[in-house]
């Protein structure tokens, strides 16, 4: 065990680092993408604040072939792309580009669903006072909907830690990264072991602090 | 006119709403709508602020009309105030910020004067001590006072009511009626959607009953109770005679 420790703790722990940043960072740039894209899908819808059928469909199309191309097809497709950006093709930082693609789509409908639970009379009692369809969606949808876009918030980073780790197999970095060389490459078992270890514990603790997070910020109920 | 209704038809997707609608409201008055379910009655307030679109015929705010492109939604919502059968507070916010959302951001007025405004008119309807509550700690009929409250922040000129007890636990219905009845009292033009009979005859200058999508009858609360002009007016009020016992 304390040999065990000796060689591989420094390597998982900067794989876990590696992970972490990965996972956190992507999350972040696939919000700043999927988040109006989301918001979008909602005030275009043709019940929305501000329906237009074109805006709607186009953005429809792209979420859902985006959506529909698998991961690790998406991660080697995406090659070129990820080469034109990060100026390299493994390690972590190339690895967060397939992910942001792949994420940005997911999270787009995630906040559309979670914008749609609201209930239409709150949207419908601020139009009927003047709010314009921009101050429904900052001061009205969005804050009403809080609760849920951070549980799905605590979705989506589970979501992308579990990507990240398929990086792992195009030499993405991160724990998945470790699993796939040592655990599988050279039937080091019992690294394969901690490193999902890892991974299950760093799943569990974004879950918990989302739900306490969502319940936290939930005046409603 | 304070509000003037010329020749309304409304459809949705080819299904006829409302029909040859001619309805005007003088500044101060308390106009009543009623009729069986379905007939219209919210159709009508909800194309009154352009929450809905109409097919033909006029709406005018003061002489302007509304029906047309240009208008300035957001300028005459503020002016017409609207109270749903479903309180639709925002529950994530007080009392309290509820009521100063739309002042502060739709009007830009600053928080200090909006808060004082809003403390007395809470005070008003006896919710006073109830400004830090949530939505969710308050009973259906301190909410809908609530939300009465919220849109007498924008000062409207005319104030929307559809059903606004019909949600309530019959115990908490005087409550809000009598916020009602207290802004009639204070000259406030209103149009006021009800199943609510004796209330109805208490509050109302003029009662409009429609059936069909059709204004069947307007006439004077008196006669309209007692004796009504009209069959379809008199057959409607005989269901209602079961359950208000003399
Ligand atoms: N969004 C909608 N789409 C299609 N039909 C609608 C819509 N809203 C209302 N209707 C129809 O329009 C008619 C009038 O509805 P409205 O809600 O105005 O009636 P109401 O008089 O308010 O009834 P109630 O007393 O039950 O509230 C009904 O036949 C209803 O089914
Ligand atoms: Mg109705």
């Amino acid at each position: 065990m304390d040999e065990f420790l000796r060689e591989f703790a420094p390597m998982l722990a900067e794989g876990l680092l590696d992970t972490l940043y990965m996972t956190l960072f992507s999350t972040f740039l696939a919000y700043v993408l999927g988040l109006p894209v989301g918001v979008l899908l909602v005030v275009t819808d043709k019940d929305g604040l501000k329906p237009h059928a074109a805006l709607n469909r186009v953005l429809g199309i792209v979420v859902n072939i985006l959506r529909s191309i698998p991961f690790l097809i998406l991660l080697i497709a995406v090659i070129p792309f990820t080469r034109f950006v990060v100026g390299t093709t493994i390690g972590s930082s190339a690895t967060v580009v397939p992910l942001v693609i792949a994420a940005a789509p997911f999270i787009a409908r995630l906040v559309e669903s979670s914008l749609k639970e609201i209930d239409r009379g709150a949207i419908e009692a601020a139009t009927a006072m003047g709010a314009s369809p921009w101050q429904i969606v900052y001061k009205v949808l969005l804050p009403e909907a809080r609760p849920s876009l951070i549980l799905g918030a605590a979705i989506s980073v589970t979501t992308i830690l579990s990507y990240s780790a398929m990086a792992g197999i195009v030499g993405g970095g991160g724990l998945g990264d470790i699993a796939i060389r040592y655990g599988y490459y050279r039937y080091r078992t019992n690294v394969m072991l901690v490193t999902v270890a890892i991974l299950v514990i760093v799943v569990q603790i974004f879950q918990e602090v989302g739900a306490k997070a969502a319940k936290w910020g939930d005046k409603r109920l | 006119m304070l509000l003037t209704v010329e020749k309304l038809n409304k459809a949705y997707d080819g299904l006829e709403v409302l029909r040859n609608i001619d309805l005007s409201v003088e500044k101060g008055e308390v106009i009543v709508v009623i009729g069986p379910s379905g007939c219209g009655k919210s159709t009508l307030l909800r194309c009154i602020n352009g929450l809905e679109t109409i097919r033909s015929g006029s709406i005018s705010l003061n002489g302007e009309l509304l029906n047309r492109p240009k208008t300035d939604w957001s300028s005459v919502r503020q002016k017409i105030g609207m109270v749903f059968q479903s309180y639709d507070l925002f529950g994530h916010l007080t009392v309290m910020e509820n009521l100063l959302l739309a002042p502060m951001k739709v009007r830009h007025e600053d928080r200090k004067t909006a808060r004082i405004r809003a403390e007395a008119l809470l005070e008003r309807v006896g919710l006073g001590d109830k400004s830090r509550a949530y939505p969710r700690q308050l009973s259906g009929g301190q909410k809908q006072r609530a939300a009465i409250v919220r849109a007498l922040m924008m000062e409207p000129e005319i104030m929307l009511f559809d059903e606004v007890t019909a949600a309530l636990d019959p115990e908490m219905v005087r409550e809000v009626l009598d916020v009602i009845l207290e802004l009639a009292r204070d000259g406030m033009t209103m149009i006021i959607v009800t199943h609510e009979m004796q209330f109805a005859k208490a509050v109302a200058d003029r009662v409009v009953f429609i059936d069909g999508g059709e204004i069947v009858e307007q006439n004077t609360p008196e006669l309209f109770f007692t004796n009504p002009d009209t069959e379809r007016a008199k057959r409607f009020l005989n269901i209602f005679q079961f359950d208000t016992p003399k």
